[in-house]
């Protein structure tokens, strides 16, 4: 927070400039103040608030739709209805959308231009696009756990419908699994928004360069692939299912420690629009 | 206050600012006028530590914008009134400042109020007109109480109540001790709101100093019953003498010049007056040929 001035008075300022010297020496805001910012931001734009409910509508709907088909499916399998493999179900979708935000974090400041009067505010650039990654991870996190919550509700439903006894072993370990995953996704959009440079080119950036790498890699490179295929990685991380971790690592490292390092460093040069 | 010195900032090949230096003072409202292109917003990014210069510095009560602690409490900057999310309200716009510079947050609303957007602020911003966000984009220069306000073109868009409008809250502010310095392109725009000038052209400052002074140092309008001779005699004087269409002369030089040189060649005047009127045609000149050797001369102010 800002606020306190220091006393000046011993400073010899001429009177009429003293009010300017007391505006200088006022502190400017922490980095939690700026991390306070960057959170509001995240929810205060419709395009932003829009996608947080697009992921909220997407877990919800997925599961009205397996509550509606928890009686048949128990039928052949009466073990189905158990909350980890309704979280699953959950976060196909939410693992698509949401980490969208760490594309955004990097790009509307410049798409929509306000980087002007952002970076006017507070010029430490270092210090706006920390506070941004951690919003973006900390959103990522909040809508996690709510969705997380949707899953839980979707499966006690379902349980009452089928008329099965509630099954929650391993959902906690599911619910890591998919916020680590999420993470790590969001993390790659950052890396990926940061080098794009534009919302709209990130965005695609991020959709099809990863799964298109997976798709392709493994007929391109045979098993060489698995050093470099991202999403293969970040499955096996977040599941802690790592058998080898220098190919983990390796993918880990080109798919977000590399665009997040060269992408954060262009943003902290880069020209404003 | 505002100090520019030796301010230049080159673009690869392309030299934007080319050795650009003036002051503003406590006080005043300084116009920085040129035709676009002519270096006036990267001077001004530059100013607000947005661009780093390639020589030279800028700096405000002495101190270079990226050292100042909580610069939006020392100046405010509207650098483009265009710039503003258009998803975001005009009060959220205004609340993500006042958050940043540390003041409580019932300034948001009193500086809706100050420009005239206390109806509007629930509004997105992308439903408002190009006067609105001028309007918007100087009450978030004016959230942290600053004492130096920077605008850059603030009368783009604004109508003629706008901008009379803006005169007059410029006015208040430099007559309650601030520095104001504000861009344009139209000198007509400015010309009743500006104590100075700073005329740039080409990257280059052509003309600097009091608008009184600017307008005085316009030059005189002269007809006489001999143009041929008038023209001659005032050339033997050593002045310098432009023909207008009219039929008149135009001459950069002071009415008892022109008046002395008319009489020792006995050349009958019917019209002397000083051409006060000529600002917009000086400033056209100035900044259509930047290059001629007589604009570095700036005016004493």
């Amino acid at each position: 927070m800002t606020g306190g001035t220091e006393t000046l008075e011993h400073l010899d300022v001429d009177p009429a400039l003293r009010p300017l010297a007391r505006a200088m020496a006022l502190r400017g805001p922490s980095w939690w103040t700026v991390l306070r910012i960057e959170l509001r931001k995240t929810v205060d734009t419709r395009a932003s608030r829009w996608l947080l409910l697009a992921v909220l509508i997407v877990a919800a709907g997925s599961m009205a739709y397996e509550v509606t088909q928890a009686r048949s499916m128990v039928q052949s399998d009466p073990g189905w209805v158990t909350l980890p493999r309704y979280l699953d179900t959950v976060f196909d979708g939410v693992m698509l959308l949401l980490p969208v935000v760490g594309v955004l974090a990097m790009t509307t400041e410049w798409s929509q231009r306000t980087a002007l009067s952002t970076f006017t505010l507070v010029p430490r650039r270092g210090r706006v696009l920390s506070a941004k990654v951690a919003a973006a991870l900390l959103v990522v996190l909040g809508t996690s756990l709510v969705c997380a919550l949707v899953g839980l509700g979707g499966t006690t439903l379902a349980a009452q419908v089928a008329d099965v006894p509630l099954a929650l072993e391993g959902g906690s370990d599911a619910v890591t699994a998919a916020v680590v995953m999420t993470s790590l996704m969001a993390l790659m959009g950052v890396g990926l928004g940061a080098l794009a440079g534009s919302t709209s080119v990130g965005v695609v950036a991020y959709f099809v360069l990863p799964l298109g790498f997976s798709l392709a890699a493994p007929r391109v490179l045979g098993d060489a692939s698995v050093w470099l295929d991202g999403l293969w990685a970040f499955e096996r991380v977040a599941e802690g299912t790592t058998t080898s971790w220098p190919h983990a690592g390796t993918a880990l490292a080109v798919w977000i420690a590399l665009p997040v390092v060269l992408g954060v460093g262009r943003c902290l040069r880069r020209e404003l629009p | 206050m505002i100090s520019i010195q030796h301010l230049t900032k080159r673009f690869g090949r392309t030299l934007a600012v080319d050795d650009v230096s003036f002051e503003c003072a406590p006080g005043t409202v300084t116009g920085f006028l040129g035709p676009n292109g002519a270096g006036k917003s990267t001077t001004l990014r530059v100013l607000a530590g947005l661009s780093r210069p390639s020589d030279g510095r800028a700096t405000i009560g002495g101190v270079a914008y990226r050292e100042l602690r909580n610069p939006g409490r020392v100046i405010g900057c509207m650098l483009d009134a265009a710039a503003q999310h258009p998803g975001r309200t005009g009060r959220e716009t205004l609340l993500l400042a006042a958050i940043a510079t540390g003041v409580p947050t019932s300034r948001v609303g009193q500086m809706l109020e100050r420009v005239g957007l206390q109806d509007a602020g629930r509004r997105r911003v992308g439903e408002y007109s190009l006067g609105m966000r001028q309007r918007l984009g100087i009450a978030q220069a004016l959230v942290g109480d600053p004492h130096v306000l920077v605008l850059d073109e603030p009368a783009n868009g604004l109508d003629p109540e706008g901008i009379r409008w803006m005169r007059g809250l410029l006015r208040d502010f430099a007559d309650g001790g601030g520095t104001v310095l504000l861009s344009s392109h139209l000198l007509a725009e400015v010309q009743a709101t500006v104590d100075r000038l700073v005329v740039v052209g080409g990257g280059r400052v052509v003309r600097e100093g009091a608008l009184d002074d600017l307008l005085r140092a316009s030059g005189v309008v002269v007809r006489g019953l001999d143009a041929d001779g008038l023209v001659a005699a005032m050339t033997a004087a050593g002045l310098r003498v432009r023909r207008r269409a009219d039929g008149t002369v135009a001459i950069d030089a002071s009415a008892e010049q022109v008046g002395r040189a008319a009489h020792t060649a006995g050349q009958v005047l019917l019209e002397l007056r000083e051409d006060g009127t000529r600002l917009e045609e000086l400033f056209f000149e100035l900044t259509v040929a930047p290059q001629v050797p007589t604009s570095r001369q700036a005016v004493a102010a």
